[in-house]
């Protein structure tokens, strides 16, 4: 299956939709924040490997743009789990 | 004069060039570092954050998030016509990415508008602080991200760009990407969790 920009289009707009739900679900705080932090990191990498053509790209561009949003998981689960 | 051809692949040229990119990390910097002052403070003062974030709108948030997810789906569709050489529909992609782009900001303006009138501003509390500046911040983000869409459509309408020579539309598209990623790391610390 080819991988095109309207379909990741979609993704990310059923995946914003999934967040929004989740937060309203009144999930125990702390699988609420583990779901919605990693599908906000899917989205991010999915705008960067489709969108900004990093799926083409040099490995150290998508090693240096991955790292990004591993920090940043990194930095929200260590500070409020 | 010796023409040099630059590969998508080359560690020199990551999308849109080497400048956007060091642009990019600085930003990314900058909002991970308000991020983390954000969620220590709402460590120390968990209920006052809780019951700070219940004022704001997750729809409107929401909403916002598939705005811009939409108005970044419509940069990379121009950029992939230009690059066929399709300037005609490139130009219409990129005019509806800004047309929906600025939807974020009429509906961030009218989310601002209802907190002044409520009388939240700056000073209300730490959370609110930490709302309206890094929400600004981003929001000043947007605004320039409009403004080089819309002169990069100008320029393609011009016919200044062809499937060879579209490394300007490249950059910006990366800066707009770049808003566009802004919000997604900042939207849910804000908003939902």
């Amino acid at each position: 299956m080819k991988i095109t920009n309207k379909k990741i289009w979609l993704v990310l707009v059923l995946l914003t939709i999934a967040s929004f739900l989740t937060s309203k679900e009144g999930l125990v705080k702390d699988t609420s924040l583990i779901i919605i932090v990693l599908l906000s990191a899917f989205k991010f990498l999915s705008i960067g490997f489709q969108f900004m053509e990093l799926k083409h790209a040099h490995k150290f561009w998508q090693i240096f743009f991955s790292g990004i949003i591993v920090f940043y998981v990194i930095l929200v689960f260590s500070i409020s789990i | 004069m010796e023409n040099t051809v630059i590969s998508k692949k080359s560690i020199y040229y990551p999308p849109g060039g080497m400048l956007i990119w060091i642009v990019i990390s600085i930003e990314m910097l900058t909002f991970l570092m308000g991020i983390a002052a954000f969620l220590v403070s709402r460590n120390a003062e968990l209920s006052l954050f809780n019951e700070s974030q219940l004022m704001l709108n997750k729809t409107f948030g929401t909403i916002n998030t598939i705005v811009l997810i939409t108005s970044g789906y419509l940069v990379a569709e121009a950029v992939k016509k230009l690059a066929k050489g399709d300037s005609e529909k490139s130009y219409k992609y990129i005019m509806w990415a800004i047309i929906i782009g600025s939807l974020f900001l009429v509906l961030k303006a009218i989310e601002y508008n209802g907190k002044i009138n409520l009388g939240i501003a700056l000073e209300e509390n730490t959370f609110f602080t930490f709302y309206w500046l890094l929400t600004g911040f981003h929001f000043v983000h947007v605004l320039v991200g409009v403004v080089i869409l819309t002169i990069l459509m100008i320029q393609i309408k011009k016919g200044n760009y062809s499937a060879s020579d579209y490394t300007d539309v490249e950059t910006g598209a990366s800066f707009w990407h770049m808003c566009d990623l802004i919000w997604l790391i900042l939207f849910p610390i804000l908003y939902l969790i």
